[in-house]
């Protein structure tokens, strides 16, 4: 029905309206709502993964993209392109790393292809064309090789710029 | 708090690492990825799903570097592009594999190869059983050679193959011997005859796409189409080989199509009026059709198409195209003095579209479907774009012409271009042509500075007075002018479309029209931009509105009642934009 709410709680207990269009973005939600034939308004979701914040911004994604077709089913054979994602995405996943991560997560727990696709690229993005120092700077990661592996790498490297 | 804390990409799980993983390139994985760290590494190294491509500008050194660091098995998809010599490239990578190793490669994409790397690579492939996709685009300047051809059959032959696409010659496609039991469930072609398409459906009994790009059936065999395929349900065709009876002796055979698309670019007068009438053939051939998109082009068009253009779009007014299907068809016809030409396509809904055409043109029509719930009115819509100079420089018409413009008096859309100075007496002619107080939309694109805000438009303006949408595209910096054209433009206007990214512009829009339900800010420009900046200026100025956009436009909805809100953000994202995304 149009305009038909739901009620998501997330995990610290904060309980969010949502139109049940927009929910169903989530395959999760939309499974547990025919499985378990929860139509009432007064009915909640418990969504014991997510926290507030992350829910809140996540209905917020799904709110804006409630108008698209459904995402193409995975494809082997799709050429890799991580610059197509919109104006509108790339402003709502300037974040910083602990909620980009955290949106990766609900995104999968939740089902939800389009927002597991694009905050994906959005990591890549961060990867792409970066050396493994300007990795580890970027996500600020420590360099736990030993020195036998450096040598090892380095030795790799060597070998196969040989001719 | 949250109930996971993830603060790094270590400690996301290994199957979301992968995913991003899949985003990248092999190179940025094995040489900067796995070198990070030793988590990474052994991300990477275990890492199933590697995607590697073979072209010129791949040096040596990195095939070397691949084949040490990834495990075959691990492959899933090869890639060879080129149409230069891969010899020594192929040999660095094939003679050490035995192609059992290979076991997880699902995916082979072939490029533009020459026939000997072609012929090495298709031997290696014909004995790994888990392929399950092939594209070949065959390098066009020598033939295949029959042993070739002989391992591309064995590959089509594997029992798991599912996607096939095969753009190669007739000669190739004639001599491909095509396995009695194809497990194949897409296949895309580049040619095919009526011969080899009968042959592949009848042996392909899992068959459920196909997409067709130049099929050639001016040979018919003897081979009639009889059976019916119900496995079939995806087909998309270029038709331009094809007659309309063949079109439809082939449809008849597919009861179980779910989608269809059908193209043809030098359609006859016969086949657009026969398309016309497929509510009977889709009724009773095609009763599964859930997705009908067609793009039927005619340049033949004659005086007696244009007298009865509404004949034609009226076939498509029944309530199984409104309303069963829910199918919306545009026709556009454009008329220039050197072309006069039809397209008749599916709309994606009832909207109308003027921009896929030049302004040079002399006139345009476009006259679309809609539903319309007000049984007085018809379920069509007209719209028109006017190049005002070339119309004048017509005056008189003749009769040719006077019947083309006549159609004008049933527009409630406008579009001008204003290429030049406003033409002297043009507006007076133009109104024993329109009538004005049925329009509700105007737009102008002006191209010359000099002749933005004349006595002629603010005319214009002043007597379309049901109104609502007014949209302006000008060749220079629109923001001197938005106090002159606020004062001009009408009450009762209460959508503005202005095509402009510049700050200051925007900012004077909304400083002095503030009697709009909405603004859209359209940008020319084909490469995402963001409209950061621009919200935040937005945000300043109006306190109460909400906003939309996306790389092509910003739209700005003032103070208003919600749920009408949101219809008007539904209409205006789909309608009104599409008059400006493609001009110059």
């Amino acid at each position: 029905m149009a305009g038909h709410k739901i009620k998501l709680q997330s995990s610290d207990g904060d309980t969010f309206d949502v139109e049940v269009e927009i929910a169903k973005q989530s395959a999760t939600i939309k499974t547990m709502l025919e499985d378990l034939g929860m139509d009432e308004e007064e009915d909640v979701i418990p969504l014991p993964n997510v926290n507030s914040a992350i829910l809140k911004k996540v209905i917020q994604w799904a709110t804006h993209h409630k108008d698209d077709p459904p995402p193409p089913e995975d494809d082997e054979n799709r050429e890799k392109n991580t610059n197509d994602i919109s104006s509108w995405d790339q402003d709502f996943l300037k974040v910083d790393q602990g909620t980009l991560f955290e949106l990766i997560l609900a995104a999968n727990y939740l089902d939800i292809k389009g927002l597991l696709d694009v905050t994906c690229k959005t990591v890549a993005n961060m990867i792409k064309g970066k050396t493994p120092e300007e990795i580890r700077r970027t996500f600020n990661i420590k360099n736990d090789f030993t020195p036998q592996e450096e040598e090892q790498i380095k030795k790799e490297n060597e070998w196969c710029e040989e001719k | 708090m949250s109930a996971i804390q993830v603060e790094s990409p270590l400690t996301l799980p290994t199957e979301l690492l992968y995913l991003i993983l899949d985003q990248l390139d092999t190179n940025d994985i094995l040489f900067s990825f796995r070198n990070v760290c030793t988590q990474f590494r052994a991300i990477a190294d275990n890492y199933n799903r590697y995607k590697i491509n073979f072209n010129d500008a791949m040096p040596k050194n990195i095939i070397r570097r691949i084949r040490r660091s990834i495990r075959l098995e691990n492959i899933l998809s090869l890639n060879f592009s080129s149409n230069r010599s891969m010899s020594n490239k192929i040999k660095l990578f094939f003679p050490l594999v035995g192609t059992d190793q290979l076991m997880c490669l699902r995916s082979l994409n072939l490029c533009g190869l020459i026939e000997r790397d072609l012929n090495v690579i298709m031997h290696h492939i014909t004995t790994i059983s888990t392929l399950t996709s092939l594209s070949l685009t065959e390098n066009y300047r020598k033939p295949m050679s029959a042993d070739t051809i002989a391992a591309l059959s064995s590959i089509i032959a594997i029992q798991g193959l599912r996607s096939l696409v095969l753009h190669v010659d007739i000669s190739t496609m004639n001599a491909i011997v095509w396995p009695d039991q194809c497990t194949i469930r897409q296949l895309i072609m580049r040619v095919c005859t009526h011969k080899q398409l009968h042959q592949i459906l009848r042996h392909s009994p899992n068959l459920q796409t196909i997409v067709l790009i130049n099929c050639n059936m001016t040979e018919i065999s003897e081979v009639a189409f009889s059976d019916s395929y119900i496995e079939l349900n995806s087909l998309t065709l270029d038709s331009d080989g094809m007659s309309i009876d063949q079109i439809e002796s082939l449809l008849s055979l597919l009861p179980s199509l779910l989608y269809l698309k059908l193209t043809s670019y030098n359609a006859s007068l016969k086949y657009l009026r026969r398309f016309s009438q497929w509510e009977q053939l889709i009724r009773h051939k095609l009763p599964l059709l859930k997705e009908f998109k067609f793009y039927i082009h005619n340049e033949e068009c004659d005086q007696a198409i244009i007298e009865n253009i509404e004949s034609i779009i009226g076939a498509f007014r029944t309530p199984f195209w409104l309303e069963n299907k829910r199918w919306f068809v545009t026709l556009r016809y454009i008329y220039d003095d050197l072309h006069s030409n039809i397209i008749l396509y599916s709309s994606k809904d009832s909207c109308t579209n003027l921009s896929d055409h030049s302004c040079l043109d002399k006139i345009s029509y476009v006259i679309s479907t809609t539903i319309n719930h007000n049984a007085a009115q018809t379920n069509t819509l007209w719209s028109a774009r006017l190049n005002l100079a070339k119309m004048m420089t017509a005056v008189p018409f003749n009769e040719h012409e006077r019947l083309i413009y006549h159609n004008l008096y049933k527009i409630t859309q406008l579009t001008l271009d204003i290429t030049d100075k406003w033409p002297l007496g043009s507006l007076e002619h133009l109104l024993t042509l329109i009538n004005l107080s049925q329009l509700t939309e105007i737009h102008l694109f002006i191209s010359k500075t000099h002749v933005l805000w004349t006595n002629p438009i603010h005319t214009l303006l002043e007597q379309a007075f049901n109104v609502h949408t007014f949209g302006i595209s000008y060749a220079d910096d629109l923001t001197p002018r938005i106090m002159d054209i606020s004062s001009m433009v009408s009450r009762h206007v209460d959508h503005l479309i202005v095509q402009t990214k510049n700050i200051d512009c925007i900012s004077a829009v909304l400083d002095y029209f503030d009697h709009l339900s909405s603004v859209t800010f359209v940008n020319l420009h084909n490469y995402p931009r963001s409209w950061t900046k621009i919200i935040e200026q937005v945000n300043k100025q109006r306190k109460k509105c909400s906003l939309t956009h996306d790389d092509k436009f910003l739209q700005v909805l003032f103070d208003k009642d919600l749920s009408e809100l949101s219809k008007i953000k539904r209409s205006h994202k789909r309608i009104k934009l599409s008059h400006y995304q493609q001009n110059p």
